[in-house]
C-alpha cells in the first residue's frame, strides 16, 4: 500500500506515525511465546521483556488474547497504570502473531472530554425528568386533597337551596355558590384524570377477548348520554350509517376509560360544531386493529395548532376548550393500550379526530 | 497463581469504574470522589482475590459504558472467564441495558459466569429498580448483588462471588 504513495508522502506518513504515535511491536509464536520486539516499548513501560517466555505472563493487557484467531483485532484506548492510552492492534502473520502498539493519549483526551459533556448532559436531563415526575405526583396529591372539602361545600349549598326560608337574594347567592363549586369540581376531576393516566402506569386494562370492551357498545353508550347536549346546541350526533353493526368491535382497553375517551372527543367535536351540523362516529375494520373516527363539520384545526392538540394544557387558539387536559388524557390512555391517536382536517371541511386500538390478542386473526 | 480475566459491563455512569476503584484501591486511597468521570476504551487493573480455597489474580477490564449511540465492545471479552454486569439502581433503564448486553455476550461467547451488580444502594431515596424485576432475574438463575461503591457495601462480595463461580 505504501508503495502506491509517492516517496515524500509515504515518508511524511511514516514520520507522522513515528513522531506522534510512538509505535512499538511484539511478535509472538503460535504458542504465545515472545519471539521479538521493537519500536518504542519503553514508552509503554514494557522494558525487559524476555524472549522465549509467554507474552501473556509479561504483558497484562494481552492476557487471554493469544493465540489469535483467523481475524485481526483492535482494542482502542487501552489504559493501565504507567502506560499512556494505547491503541492495540493484533493480526496474524506468517511468522506468528503481531501486536502493534500506538500511543492514543491525545485522541483519548479529546474523546473523553466530549463524552464527558454528553453524559453529564444526559444525566442532568434524567435528573430533571425525575424531579418533574415527583412534582407531578405531589401536585396530584394536592389536587386530590382539595377535592375533598369541596364536596362538603357543594353539599352544604344543595341543602341550603332546599330551604324555603331563604330570601330571593339568598337563593341567588346559593345558586352562585353551587355553580362555582360544581365548576371547581369538574376542573379538579379533569386534572386528576390527566395525572392519573401518567402516574398509574401499570393500571389494568384488558387484552382478553372475554373482558375487553366493545368499541361499538361504548360509542352507543356515550352517544346516548350526549344526545341531549347536542339537541340543546341544535346539532346532530349519529353513528356512521355505513357501519357494520353486526361485526365484532372488541378492542384492547377498559370500558370506563374507553367511554371517557369517546366522551372527550365527541364533546370536543360538539364545542366546535356549528348549529344544524352533524357529528358522525365511525368504526373501521383494519384487520388486527380498529380505527374509530369522530367527524365534525366545524372549522377544522389550523395546521400550526395540530401538533400541540394532544399536549397537556392545550386549548387551541379559540380557547373554547376546557382546561386543555381532555385530549391529553385521551392520548395517554390510548398509547398505554398500545394504540395511537390523531387529528386531520377533512377534505370536505371539518375535522376528523381518530384513534386506533389493537383488537384483543386471541381474536386478532379472526376479527370480522 | 491462577489468573483470570474479568470484564465490567453496563450502561454509562452506573459506577463500574468506582466499583473497581473501591475493590482494587479502597484501602490505599480512602473515600471515592462523587464526581463522575467517564471511561473511554478500557482500563485494566489487577487484584488478587482469596476465595478461601484458592488465591486468584484477576485482570479486571473496566470497559466504557454503553449509551444510545455506542454499544459495549463485546469483543473485549475475548479470553475472559466471567463478567460483572452493572446496573444503577436509581436508573431503572440501566437494568434494560444490562439485560441487552448480556444477551449479546451469550450470543458471542456462550454462557459465561456473571454476577448482576445493582449499584448505588446508598441512594435509597432515588431507588427505582423494583423488587419484582430483581426477583424475576433471580428466578432465572441470575446471581444478584446490591452494592454501593461509595460505602463499599457488597463490592468485595460481588468480585469474590464471580471468582468463585469461575472456579466451579
Amino acid at each position: 500500500m505504501m508503495d502506491d504513495f509517492p516517496a515524500p508522502v509515504a515518508e511524511f506518513l511514516r514520520r507522522m506515525a513515528i513522531d506522534h504515535r510512538a509505535p512499538a511491536y511484539l511478535l509472538a509464536s503460535r504458542e504465545g511465546d515472545l519471539l521479538t520486539t521493537g519500536g518504542s516499548l519503553d514508552h509503554y513501560g514494557l522494558n525487559g521483556l524476555t524472549a522465549g517466555a509467554p507474552v501473556e505472563d509479561q504483558v497484562l493487557f494481552l492476557f487471554g488474547e493469544l493465540p489469535l484467531g483467523a481475524e485481526s483485532r483492535s482494542i482502542p484506548f487501552v489504559q493501565m497504570d504507567g502506560m499512556p492510552a494505547t491503541d492495540v492492534h493484533l493480526f496474524r502473520g506468517d511468522e506468528g502473531d503481531w501486536i502493534i502498539l500506538l500511543d492514543a493519549s491525545e485522541s483519548e483526551r479529546n474523546q473523553q472530554s466530549m463524552q464527558q459533556i454528553s453524559y453529564d448532559r444526559s444525566l442532568n436531563y434524567e435528573r430533571l425528568e425525575k424531579e418533574i415526575r415527583k412534582k407531578e405526583i405531589l401536585l396530584h396529591c394536592i389536587v386530590h386533597d382539595l377535592a375533598g372539602p369541596l364536596m362538603g361545600i357543594r353539599g352544604g349549598f344543595e341543602l341550603l337551596s332546599l330551604t324555603e326560608t331563604l330570601s330571593e337574594q339568598g337563593r341567588e347567592l346559593v345558586q352562585i355558590g353551587l355553580r362555582q363549586s360544581t365548576r371547581q369540581e369538574t376542573l379538579i376531576r379533569e386534572i386528576l384524570q390527566a395525572f392519573a393516566s401518567e402516574i398509574e402506569q401499570f393500571e389494568a386494562f384488558s387484552i382478553d377477548p372475554e373482558t375487553a370492551p366493545d368499541a361499538l357498545a361504548a360509542a352507543r353508550e356515550v352517544i346516548a348520554v350526549l344526545l341531549p347536549a347536542f339537541e340543546r346546541h341544535n346539532a346532530r350526533i349519529r353513528l356512521d350509517p355505513a357501519l357494520n353493526t353486526n361485526a365484532g368491535w372488541k378492542v384492547a382497553g377498559e370500558k370506563t376509560r374507553l367511554e371517557r375517551i369517546y366522551s372527550n372527543l365527541i364533546e370536543n367535536a360538539l364545542r366546535h360544531s356549528p348549529a344544524q351540523s352533524t357529528v358522525t362516529v365511525g368504526l373501521h375494520d383494519e384487520g388486527e386493529q380498529v380505527l374509530v373516527t369522530i367527524d365534525d363539520e366545524g372549522p377544522g384545526v389550523p395546521p400550526e395548532a395540530g401538533a400541540a392538540l394532544f399536549q397537556k394544557f392545550s386549548q387551541g387558539k379559540s380557547g373554547r376548550g376546557k382546561i386543555g387536559l381532555g385530549l391529553y388524557f385521551c392520548r395517554m390512555t390510548v398509547e398505554k393500550w398500545g394504540g395511537a391517536i390523531g387529528q386531520e382536517n377533512r377534505a370536505e371541511g371539518g375535522s376528523r379526530f381518530w384513534f386506533r386500538l389493537p383488537r384483543p390478542e386471541e381474536t386478532s386473526e379472526g376479527a370480522e | 497463581m491462577l489468573r483470570k480475566k474479568i470484564c465490567m459491563l453496563g450502561a454509562f455512569a452506573v459506577g463500574k469504574t468506582s466499583l473497581v476503584a473501591r475493590f482494587v484501591r479502597a484501602h490505599s486511597t480512602g473515600a471515592l470522589t462523587d464526581k463522575y468521570h467517564t471511561t473511554v476504551g478500557v482500563k485494566i487493573d489487577t487484584k488478587i482475590v482469596d476465595t478461601g480455597d484458592q488465591s486468584v489474580s484477576l485482570a479486571i477490564w473496566d470497559m466504557a459504558g454503553e449509551d444510545d449511540f455506542q454499544k459495549a465492545r463485546i469483543s473485549n471479552l475475548t479470553g475472559a472467564g466471567g463478567y460483572l454486569l452493572v446496573a444503577d439502581g436509581t436508573r431503572s433503564k440501566t437494568l434494560d441495558t444490562a439485560r441487552s448486553i448480556n444477551e449479546r455476550v451469550v450470543q458471542s461467547f456462550g454462557a459465561l459466569p456473571f454476577v448482576l451488580v445493582l449499584n448505588k444502594t446508598d441512594l435509597t431515596e432515588d431507588w427505582e429498580i423494583e423488587e419484582t424485576a430483581i426477583r424475576q432475574l433471580i428466578d432465572r438463575g441470575w446471581r444478584v448483588i446490591r452494592s454501593s461503591a461509595r460505602s463499599g457495601a457488597g463490592v468485595e462480595e460481588a468480585f469474590t462471588l464471580l471468582t468463585q463461580l469461575m472456579l466451579r
